[in-house]
């Protein structure tokens, strides 16, 4: 009797210790800083030096705390950022910029014409990302301070394309290169007050912006989160006000909650099946023609992405562009017309493909498993190998004959000049047209819409008629947020527009 | 004493050395690098050739693990590759984290695993015994991200008790808001507690049976000095080994619950040390978790001492 009641005793202390631990630990303050916006987003570490940006989360950070010198919206017009206006001369070969006059960086140095040649000299100088589709100017010169001149020795009607990017954001010419992986140094609406790798970047608005009355929120807090689940119920929980960028599995909890939305943005972004052109059986047209018939681009959409995103047509310009053009198009799913063309090419038993393939970014695994359920009732036997994901794009994309890609939203001259010309550096295909080539040339001295939609449109013609990739989806870029999170929209290269978001 | 200390730490030092070089091995045999895993599409033949050469990655391997041993000889661990700054920088704060949140889950979960221990020991058999075995089962079987969902879905989201994501918010730190740690810790608590009471209710069950334990019954003791004086003593000592080896596994634990919540401690350094092939991050971790280990080994080796006059180390 005594033993019961004395370890009963015990016991029960020890239970009300721990409940009584809790209790106090639940029992925390919820502390909600008005005019803070906090943003869940991934985790991975990564540099903050504009030219070398490889991705979330420094993209955003460059974004939040320096400028461009001219922004794309939106709804795709152009804003002046840096640059007050600029104008080509005749044949689009040299582009003059005026600059915003009594601009400061976050250290003091007064912005002007020296920065923004630092900028793009050291742009070229360091490899970026943007240097493998920006044209390299033949010279850049500073005019007078708040003037400067891009040359190129040839026409470049696309210079803003790039000019808008987010590895053109301008830095300081006076600061040590060195430092730019770690610290912020921009002319942006936001300073960063404290980074701490792998948990959170803070940043405070910049009281002498010079964009009048923006930015609109007071503070904003990045807070990077490992797992999807764990960002998806901060959001609900109202922990954090934003998710960037909401992966595409989460979507329905975050629309179905009462608090949070979800917005999907129009993205250039796609997933594709590449075919070394150069290889049998890619090699045969007609075969590459069986497999864009035997591509049930909806069962895709459907399957790999949940009906989010669009439907893609074999070329990498989204329908809403305004040089897409309808007249050139991928038939509809056709079983039967696939089995004509392969029979046609020498193959009248149907035909074996094998397809590589990785969990290396977007829904590539997913889009590979319903192509080849939807192909073989062309006869067309698709074998599956999955690789390691870690060093995909180094040993097997653009190695093996047969791939899944995805690729990040581009305007409509770079969508096709990094993969479509001889010799591209990224000519995953290995495709060679001479007409292509030469459109593209033509391109580059276009500035009028209605030649660039006769020249695009050409271009589209050749390759969905060619094949050398089969592009069925365009991919969904979506946010999550909390209701009374306004004006922020994704951008089209995957910036969210931090300047105008509000909190209604 | 002094020999059997010498001796023991000259073999946790052997052993270290070992693992060290078996990490070494492994990300050496890993697919990818660190410039490919940082470079991903953006990798072309220039680009990982200049990132490989600012990293010294461009020298042979045993060229690389010599330099960097000898670095860590002299106490320096060498930077990150990935963050670009000293790894002493990094993994203080992260530690501390961690720290915070595995004594949190022992300080809840050892009091009462030995009790339910001690108590369902003392009376094998019966339904209480059945249920806190039961009990005991379920949290071995379950996995921490099981475990951890299941909580995150019951007490955040459900209830709203508690925040869903143990990020630190700006400002504030695990002591100042120790409700992050609430569900990290219960998951943890989940697996430790199951070993931790099956191990004392096994060793209080043989106490119990012994003639010692059975004279002190019968020269009329109260139980609970019993309980107290002559078993819990001797149930305690394989006891004290599981809880020492379980604080290292815990450290081990940390990485899967960690990354459920959110909570920026070694674990989720270490998942992401070796995604990225940081190696001379991973190295470090790897090192300290392994000491951790050794050490807590030792710890327990010494406590056997105390508690038992019968070993003594010469």
């Amino acid at each position: 009797m005594r033993l019961m009641n004395g370890s009963a005793r015990l016991l029960m202390m020890i239970a009300l210790v721990a409940a009584m631990g809790m209790l106090i630990a639940a029992c925390g303050s919820d502390d909600e800083a008005s005019g803070t916006l906090r943003i869940g987003m991934v985790a991975d570490y990564d540099t903050l030096d504009p030219p070398k940006l490889l991705g979330l989360p420094g993209t955003i950070t460059v974004e939040a705390t320096y400028d461009v010198l001219v922004m794309r919206n939106p709804d795709l017009t152009l804003q002046p950022m840096l640059a007050t206006s600029w104008e080509p001369n005749a044949d689009a070969s040299e582009w003059t910029f005026k600059l915003r006059e009594g601009v400061k960086f976050a250290h003091g140095k007064e912005f002007t014409a020296e920065d923004v040649i630092f900028t793009f000299n050291r742009m070229f100088e360091v490899d970026s990302p943007l240097a493998s589709v920006m044209a390299k100017p033949t010279d850049i010169v500073a005019v007078d301070d708040y003037t400067v001149r891009f040359e190129f020795g040839t026409p470049n009607v696309v210079l803003l394309d790039s000019i808008v990017k987010y590895h053109a954001h301008i830095t300081p010419s006076d600061v040590d290169p060195a430092r730019f992986a770690l610290e912020t140094f921009g002319t942006g609406p936001f300073r960063m007050t404290e980074l701490v790798i792998g948990e959170r970047a803070v940043f405070e608005r910049n009281e002498d912006y010079w964009w009048e009355g923006h930015p609109l929120v007071d503070k904003m807090e990045y807070i990077f989160l490992t797992s999807p689940e764990a960002r998806a119920e901060a959001l609900k929980a109202g922990t954090i006000d934003v998710i960037f960028d909401l992966d595409i599995a989460s979507i329905q909890t975050i629309e179905d909650h009462p608090d949070t939305k979800v917005i999907v943005a129009p993205s250039g972004s796609y997933m594709n099946l590449a075919m070394d052109v150069r290889v049998a059986p890619f090699d045969n047209i007609l075969v590459r023609k069986a497999l864009q018939a035997a591509t049930d681009r909806e069962a895709i959409l459907q399957g790999a992405q949940f009906g989010r995103g669009g439907i893609a047509y074999d070329h990498p310009i989204t329908p809403s562009d305004p040089v897409f053009n309808d007249a050139c198009l991928p038939p509809d799913y056709d079983p039967e017309l696939a089995k004509r063309l392969l029979a046609e090419a020498g193959y009248p038993d149907g035909i074996d493909v094998t397809l590589y393939t990785a969990t290396a970014g977007a829904a590539m695994v997913e889009m590979a498993t319903v192509f080849k359920e939807r192909a073989a009732p062309a006869g067309i036997n698709v074998e599956i190998v999955v690789v390691t994901e870690e060093n995909y794009w180094a040993d097997t994309w653009m190695q093996k004959p047969f791939t899944t890609v995805w690729w990040g939203g581009r305007p409509p001259y770079e969508g096709i000049s990094v993969v479509y010309p001889t010799g591209a550096a990224w000519g995953e295909s290995f495709y060679s047209n001479a007409r292509v080539d030469e459109l593209l040339d033509i391109a580059l001295g276009q500035g009028e819409l209605a030649d660039q939609i006769e020249t695009f449109g050409e271009l589209q013609c050749i390759i969905v008629d060619e094949v050398p990739r089969i592009i069925p989806v365009f991919r969904p870029v979506s946010l999550g947020m909390r209701n009374n999170v306004q004006g922020m929209e994704p951008l089209w290269d995957g910036t969210m527009s931090v300047h105008r978001v509000y909190f209604e | 004493m002094l020999r059997f200390l010498i001796a023991r730490l000259s073999t946790i030092g052997v052993t270290l050395l070992v693992v060290s070089g078996a990490i070494f091995v492994v990300t050496e045999i890993l697919p990818g690098d660190v410039a490919q895993m940082m470079l991903k599409k953006e990798a072309t033949e220039e680009r990982l050739a200049a990132l490989r050469a600012e990293l010294n990655l461009d020298r042979p391997a045993h060229v690389r693990y010599l330099s960097w041993i000898g670095g860590v000889v002299r106490g320096d661990f060498g930077d990150s590759y990935v963050q670009k700054r000293p790894i002493s920088e990094i993994v203080p704060r992260r530690i501390a984290h961690s720290l915070v949140l595995a004594l949190f889950a022992l300080v809840l979960g050892v009091p009462v695993a030995v009790a339910a221990g001690v108590w369902a020991g003392v009376r094998p058999d019966t339904l209480w015994d059945r249920v806190v075995s039961t009990v005991g089962l379920v949290g071995i079987s379950l996995p921490e991200f099981v475990t951890g969902v299941m909580l995150m879905l019951v007490l955040a989201s459900t209830l709203h008790w508690l925040p869903p994501s143990s990020h630190i918010l700006a400002g504030t730190t695990p002591w100042t808001r120790p409700e992050i740690l609430v569900m990290p810790a219960l998951t943890l608590m989940g697996v430790l507690f199951a070993y931790i009471m099956r191990m004392t209710r096994a060793n209080v069950m043989e106490v119990m049976q012994t003639p010692y334990v059975r004279t002190a019954v019968l020269k009329g003791l109260p139980m609970r000095r019993v309980i107290l004086r002559h078993v819990l003593p001797n149930a305690m000592l394989p006891t004290i080994t599981i809880i020492a080896t379980n604080f290292g596994w815990m450290l081990g634990g940390l990485i899967i619950v960690e990354n459920v919540f959110s909570y920026p401690g070694l674990g989720q350094l270490l998942l992401r040390s070796i995604q990225t092939r940081d190696v001379p991050l991973l190295e470090a971790l790897s090192l300290l978790i392994a000491a951790t280990y050794a050490f807590s080994n030792l710890v327990a080796d010494l406590a056997y001492t105390a508690l038992n006059p019968r070993i003594r180390y010469a």
